[in-house]
């Protein structure tokens, strides 16, 4: 990897932290406790497919 | 009378650009970024598990992948909440460590997905990559 190539992972880099740093900062914790839970459910999507293939199976 | 104000109108900018300017310690801003990483990897579980439940199991009929991704998404939840609960207590290496373990289960629905013949959107692999940036603060 060249100087220039490095600058520009570093950047980026920096770049992305920035991002996520900004993002956490508008977020309340409630906010991410809220949405964990509501976009992973006790069962997952792909357990619930399994279970229907079994079903199939059968 | 428009030069008089330009003082005036230059202290008003430099306080309000002052007053925007966050002075946060560095713990905090570690945990600010804790929070945006538990949904960054959270939204990456998801869209994983979405492939892995429509293309691995429901397309291809790949039962051994599809319990691949169903066993790492059931590794990642748990994880997830307990980083969670990190966060409201504040403990740094918990929540590295959490991050560290839920990116490991993406990675594991990921594989399974590409054995599959499904490709992952790229939220997942934003998800590994940025994760794991956060996970270096576990020992």
């Amino acid at each position: 990897m060249n100087v220039l190539e490095q600058i520009a992972v570093e950047v980026g880099k920096t770049l992305v932290e920035a991002g996520i740093r900004k993002l956490g900062e508008v977020l309340s914790d409630d906010q991410v406790r809220a949405t964990v839970a509501s976009i992973l459910p006790a069962k997952s999507e792909t357990q619930a497919a399994l279970e229907e293939l079994e079903m199939e199976i059968k | 009378m428009l030069r008089s104000f330009a003082p005036l109108a230059v202290l008003v900018l430099a306080l309000t650009v002052g007053a925007c300017g966050s002075t946060k310690t560095p713990d905090q801003v570690r945990r600010d970024t804790a929070r945006a990483a538990v949904l960054l990897v959270a939204r990456g579980v998801a869209a994983a598990d979405h492939v892995c439940a429509e293309v691995v199991v429901r397309e291809r009929k790949d039962a051994a992948n599809g319990r691949k991704c169903a066993a790492a998404y059931d590794v990642a939840r748990p994880v997830l909440l307990t980083l969670e609960a990190s966060i409201d207590a504040w403990d740094a290496k918990t929540a590295a460590c959490a991050v560290r373990d839920a990116v490991r289960a993406i990675d594991t629905m990921r594989d399974a997905a590409n054995a599959a013949g499904a490709t992952v959107p790229s939220i997942v692999d934003d998800a590994v990559s940025l994760g794991g940036e956060f996970a270096r603060g576990c020992p």
